[in-house]
């Protein structure tokens, strides 16, 4: 059957188990009254906890990056990873006894405060923000593909699907949905793997592939080893090394801190911790959760590192009309573009880029666009004076990879059902959260406590919308500075409400004046060091003029510390907080009376 | 006829919403008729056969069971606007207004329609009026919409009407002011003599005092119990006789709230105040004895008995007669809200008085009893499965109380309550505690959260003292409430199973018609109930009752009135429709049960199987046996439902 077809197929039948799902669930008139909710085994539970964490950042994006950067995009792999761990074990128990659904209300209610609630309402929906836009261009990619439309096109269309799912469909609630999802994504992600595994080194399991050696065709034994090639095959075309890194080991350090203590607010997921009925239970689903996780993330790296050696050895030193279907097609979707600066008809892959910033090609449609001697689409950017003269989207590269590895075209079709499944469950779950955190938190709790729950309910749906639509614009017109917003909120997460939670759940001392000034302390100065950096004088941006030698993605660790200090030194400055709070602080760390303990 | 005779005025809604071709039509198909005064063109239990349109002339439309008026009444009425009259219309339609498209809609007439002056009509014939419905929605829906309006006027009126006049309803809806006498109020300083005196002159049975400020009573038994066994003078002052703590009732309550007020206190009177503060004047007395004289049915009469009732026998007797009283009241059309009122008052006296007669006095100060449930909300109007505990004081010994207890149980079974499935009742020692035991519980299940440890909470915020030391069962819902008021995540994990069920509506929002009928509970009562729960709980409301819990959050301003409103007359809605087909099955039950012992022969096991099917079987409603108002009026309260539920997800974070 034809790629086309199967994909329709694939990501149909993905649908129609979702939704039926979701219809199943809420028919039951066999049901009890109160049983059913509670009846989630703690393995479902950790594989929609693992559903809700695994983007399309996850999906797509990182083994695309670990296999355009190598060894540096490793503190991704260790600061999301970290991040989870630090939410699960260090706030989520604690945030649950606490009793509050949302960061913000946490931190409201701990500090006593309208003004540390909003500082934290600001911050979520900060980071939900970039990271939804981030999902948004992850579906518009696989919708693109798969609806063979512009990837512009894919994003409008996956906005539509996933505000009907999130927002109008009430899908978003369903465990066993979630579970489906996360069955369809991890599918998705490993049977390809396994396939190149096999095929590449002749290990079944990618993990060991990715440090074996390679075999050839025959099935014999090369004795080279996989990120030998790698390492040889990029130095080759004047790439870095593969294998190694060209951050600073402190400035490594900071960055995986950033991102894992930014990580570790991310409210998504905290909430799906809220939603298992026991602490035990959620225990138990936090470690199937991270095995979930785990199996993805492990996989990303050689995914990567197949993808990479397979694309060089396809492409690179072919003629253009002699290139696999593949690339046509993504060409088309606008996210590979090709100068043929020599002039040969032929593709050269170097170091460098090819041209400045993403393509934008001459002509609209496809049936418009304009064509060079070859057949290619005509890019209009400026091109570089090197020799690099192709230009591939990092995020194709898991969608693309079982193309360019030649795999079978029911594997293709199942990595775009993957992908959507990705996509839509984060999505829709960061949807919910600015949606609530605007109605609720920002709207209810803060500035018009007195509007009806109706008008609540339609301020989220607005705010719903309104988040989707901006979302969208996003992912259509990703900025140049994605990168730099995404390190704007991990580093503004981190630096902002980690350490007021931290200490909040630790520290019954800690007052509303120290949290405040730790809060202000913090974000403005990790948010002054990027501005910096990044966008006032962004030729300044290396090494040497940093502080410390930390990078800007980094920054956030140092404004954390910052803000340690700063909220405690106040903190001892000024009068304790209310005698209540105190006792609340101690209630969640310390087990109540012997009668009432049975929740640890 | 020649359309160009006709003269109806296409302009106006609803013709207006027909196109110039469909006009046509209709006015080719129309025919001109001549009424009489006082022609009755459509009669009650009528099948419609056409819509009239008027032309020329009055009609009224009346309810049913009003008397016809004769020519002269009606000539009168028409010269001077007699008010009588007037009240008793229904409707009234001049030159221009149709009438009888309600009745084709809904199969049959429910209204007498009659005409008060000679008069022309239109006959627009059913079928032509039903192939105009279909080629134009909008005509159609035009119907559907103001006869969901006129539903309600008509419930409306026939609330108000019967509730003015003795005569035209029953006991059920008269007022406290249709039955009370004038206060006979005399000074504190009065003599005994005197007080009698006047009692004698007015008939009366008590006598308002007042003593710095504070109103009492004063009745014919504590005079003589003053004169005979306390021996005091009889120009002894009244002042120290009186009782000052009154039960009070507003005139315009119906009179058997003042019943259930005189159950619920064991009081022989209650005093009619204009507002329910300690200091408003008190503005009239009623009697237990007027009320009785109210009575229309001897059914009505138990209250009575179980208050005279001496052994579990009389008892018995007594807690029969209560299926009978259901039915008389389902057919007067009360108010559900009211009947489940009475009712659950009737049905928590059984159970108390049960309770005194089978538990010592020295073990019933030190404990009390809870009902929970339904019976703790006071919505069950049949009798359901037994849902009590227990609560004993602390320090209080009571070693043998499982005997007891067991005994108690099985009465209440022999009374008609079937034991819990789930065992929720007292003779299940889980459901007996100390009160610091109880803490524990409530503790551990706030923790616990899960299916069974929120259906306990549930059961227990919905508990009711009934007999025995009441300000226990208050101490430990107020420990409840104060653990969960503010555990935002707990109230997450006790708001879902309201959302468990989908509502029966279509996509599209239309009720949706299984062949074996809705789950009414489930998809209409239960979402309501629980709902209304959790947000009590969230705020702190001790009202058990869901309408007192929706009232009491509107005055907290955690829901809107209009929200309010429009949930409490579903759920009146809802338990209407399960009351009729439980009664229907009671009927068919009783039948079966004449027809023979043919069930002896029947397997146990068997037997288990149709009961509980049967049990499931009396929440579904077939909606295809519904008339099509019931049904407009059922779709509208499911999507109340419906909306309800997304407010319910939307607050308690359901929907992730």
């Amino acid at each position: 059957m034809d790629v086309q077809l199967l994909t329709y197929l694939f990501v149909g039948a993905s649908f129609a188990l979702y939704i039926g799902i979701a219809v199943w669930s809420r028919a039951g008139s066999t049901k009890e009254f109160y049983v059913a909710g509670g009846g989630v085994h703690p393995i479902a539970n950790g594989a929609a906890t693992a559903a809700d964490w695994m983007s399309a950042a996850s999906f797509i994006s990182m083994a695309g990056i670990i296999a355009y950067v190598g060894y540096d995009a490793s503190v991704y792999l260790m600061g999301w990873t970290g991040g989870y761990v630090l939410l699960a074990m260090l706030l989520a128990p604690y945030l649950r006894k606490f009793g509050k659904f949302t960061v913000p209300d946490f931190v409201g209610d701990r500090y006593y405060s309208s003004v540390a609630r909003t500082v934290a309402v600001v911050c979520v929906i900060f980071i939900s923000f970039t990271y939804v836009a981030g999902q948004m261009r992850g579906t518009g990619i696989v919708f693109a593909r798969f609806l063979e439309v512009d990837v512009n096109v894919g994003v409008v269309i996956g906005m539509a699907i996933v505000f009907f799912y999130a927002v109008l469909g009430g899908m978003k609630g369903i465990t066993y949905t979630q579970v489906a999802q996360y069955c369809v994504l991890i599918f998705a992600f490993l049977v390809p793997a396994v396939f190149l595994s096999i095929m590449m080194t002749g290990h079944v399991l990618p993990q060991t592939g990715f440090g074996g050696t390679l075999v050839d065709a025959q099935g014999n034994d090369t004795g080279v080893y996989l990120l030998q090639k790698l390492d040889q095959v990029v130095t080759d075309l004047g790439f870095r090394e593969y294998t190694e890194g060209s951050k600073s080991t402190i400035d490594v350090f900071f960055i995986t801190a950033a991102l894992m203590c930014g990580t570790a607010g991310l409210p998504h997921v905290i909430v799906r911790f809220f939603t298992v009925p026991t602490v035990k239970d959620a225990r138990i689903s936090a470690g199937w959760a991270l095995f979930f996780i785990a199996l993805l993330y492990t996989t990303a790296p050689a995914v990567g590192a197949f993808a990479r050696v397979n694309l060089v050895e396809t492409v690179n030193e072919t003629a253009y009309e002699e290139l696999p279907g593949w690339f046509y097609n993504w060409e088309n979707t606008g996210l590979i573009g090709w100068v043929d600066k020599n002039g040969d008809g032929i593709i050269q892959m170097r170091g460098g880029d090819p041209f400045a910033g993403k393509p934008s090609y001459e002509g609209s449609a496809d049936s418009q666009a304009a064509r060079g001697e070859y057949g290619q689409r005509l890019v209009s950017n400026t091109p570089t004076d090197n020799e690099s003269e192709v230009y591939i989207d990092r995020d194709i590269i898991v969608l693309a990879n079982p193309e360019i590895g030649n795999l079978p075209a029911w594997v293709i079709a199942l990595v775009a059902a993957g992908g959507v499944a990705a996509a839509l469950s984060t999505a829709a779950g960061l949807l919910l959260v600015i949606s609530s955190a605007i109605s609720h938190d920002l709207l209810k709790k803060t500035f018009k406590p007195d509007i009806s729950e109706k008008q609540e309910l339609m301020a989220a749906r607005m705010a719903a919308a309104v988040a989707i639509v901006i979302a969208g614009y996003f992912g259509i017109n990703p900025p140049g500075f994605v990168a730099q917003v995404v390190a704007f909120a991990f580093g503004l997460a981190a630096s902002s409400f980690f350490p007021v939670i931290l200490l909040g759940i630790f520290s019954k001392r800690m007052n509303k004046e120290g949290a405040i000034a730790g809060m202000l302390v913090g974000l403005v100065f990790t948010f002054s060091y990027i501005v910096y950096f990044k966008f006032i004088s962004p030729e300044l941006n290396s090494a040497e003029n940093w502080l410390l030698g930390v990078s800007p993605e980094g920054i956030g660790s140092l404004g954390m510390v910052l803000n340690f200090v700063v909220a405690v030194i106040v903190c001892k400055m000024t009068p304790p907080p209310p005698e209540h709070i105190q006792h609340i602080v101690e209630d969640i760390r310390v087990p109540r009376g012997a009668g009432t303990a049975v929740d640890h | 006829m020649q359309a160009s005779l006709v003269d109806i005025a296409f302009e106006e809604p609803p013709f207006s919403l027909l196109d110039e071709r469909l006009r046509q039509r209709l006015a080719e198909g129309v025919d001109l008729h001549y009424f009489e005064a006082l022609a009755q063109p459509l009669v009650p239990g009528a099948v419609g056969e056409a819509v009239y349109i008027i032309h020329k002339g009055e009609v009224a439309e009346l309810a049913a069971d009003s008397a016809l008026p004769d020519a002269a009444t009606l000539d009168k009425a028409q010269r001077e606007g007699l008010d009588a009259w007037v009240s008793l219309r229904i409707g009234h339609y001049t030159a221009g207004d149709l009438f009888g498209a309600l009745t084709l809609l809904n199969g049959h007439c429910r209204t007498r329609f009659v005409c008060e002056q000679e008069t022309l009509c239109y006959q627009l014939p059913a079928e032509l009026f039903f192939s105009l419905c279909d080629e134009c929605p909008a005509f159609g829906e035009y119907f559907q919409h103001s006869l969901s309006d006129k539903a309600r006027l008509l419930a409306a009126q026939r609330d108000t009407r019967q509730g003015a006049s003795r005569d035209q309803a029953g006991f059920m809806l008269a007022r406290v002011m249709d039955c009370m006498r004038p206060p006979l109020k005399l000074a504190a300083s009065a003599s005994i003599e005197q007080g009698v005196k006047a009692m004698q002159t007015a008939g009366a049975d008590s006598l308002i005092i007042s003593v710095e400020g504070r109103q009492g009573v004063v009745t014919r038994t504590d005079l003589l119990n003053a004169l005979v066994i306390q021996g005091l003078a009889a120009n002894h002052p009244l002042a120290s006789l009186g009782s000052f703590a009154l039960v009070a009732v507003t005139a315009e309550e119906y009179l058997f709230q003042a019943l259930v007020q005189m159950t619920r206190h064991r009081v022989a009177r209650v005093v009619v105040k204009e507002r329910l503060t300690p200091d408003a004047a008190v503005v009239g007395v009623i009697e237990l004895t007027d009320v009785l004289g109210f009575f229309s049915n001897r059914s009505q009469l138990v209250s009575l008995e179980i208050e005279r009732a001496s052994d579990m026998a009389a008892l018995e007797q007594a807690s029969a007669r209560l299926p009978e009283m259901v039915r008389a009241l389902a057919m007067q059309g009360v108010h559900m809200r009211h009947a489940m009122a009475l009712l659950s008052a009737l049905n928590g006296r059984l159970i108390e008085r049960t309770f005194a007669m089978l538990v010592e006095e020295e073990h019933r100060a030190s404990s009390c009893l809870m009902l929970m449930g339904s019976e703790g909300r006071g919505e069950q109007i049949l009798k359901t499965d037994q849902d009590n505990g227990l609560i004993i004081a602390d320090g209080h010994q009571w070693p043998e109380n499982e005997d007891t207890l067991q005994r108690f149980s099985d009465a209440l079974a022999g009374l008609g309550y079937p034991p819990c499935p789930g065992n929720i009742m007292v003779s299940n020692p889980e459901w007996v505690a100390t009160e610091s035991r109880w803490r524990g519980k409530i503790a551990r299940w706030c923790a616990g959260r899960d299916g069974e440890a929120l259906m306990n909470l549930a059961i227990v915020f919905d508990a009711r003292a009934s007999g025995g030391n009441e300000a226990l069962v208050d101490s430990l819902r107020g420990h409840l409430v104060r653990h969960a008021t503010r555990d935002e995540l707990l109230l997450s994990h006790f708001a879902r199973p309201a959302l468990h069920f989908s509502t029966p509506l279509t996509l599209f929002g239309s009720l949706r018609s299984p062949r074996h009928g809705i789950d009414i509970k489930k998809g209409g009562i239960f979402p309501i109930v629980h709902g209304v729960r959790t947000m009590a709980l969230e705020r702190g409301v001790m009202a058990t009752g869901t309408f007192a819990r929706l009232e009491a959050l509107v005055s907290d301003g955690r829901i809107e009135a209009s929200d309010s409103a429009d949930l409490a007359e579903a759920l009146s809605l809802f338990a209407e429709l399960r009351l009729r087909q439980q009664l229907r099955h009671l009927e068919e039950d009783e039948h079966g049960a004449a027809a023979g012992g043919a069930s002896d022969s029947r397997k146990d096991g068997q037997e288990q199987t149709t009961a509980t099917r049967e049990a499931g079987s009396r929440n579904l409603i077939i909606t295809q046996s519904l008339s099509s108002l019931e049904r407009d009026l059922l779709r509208d309260a499911l999507s109340r439902v419906k909306d309800f539920k997304q407010r319910l997800s939307h607050r308690y974070h359901l929907e992730y």
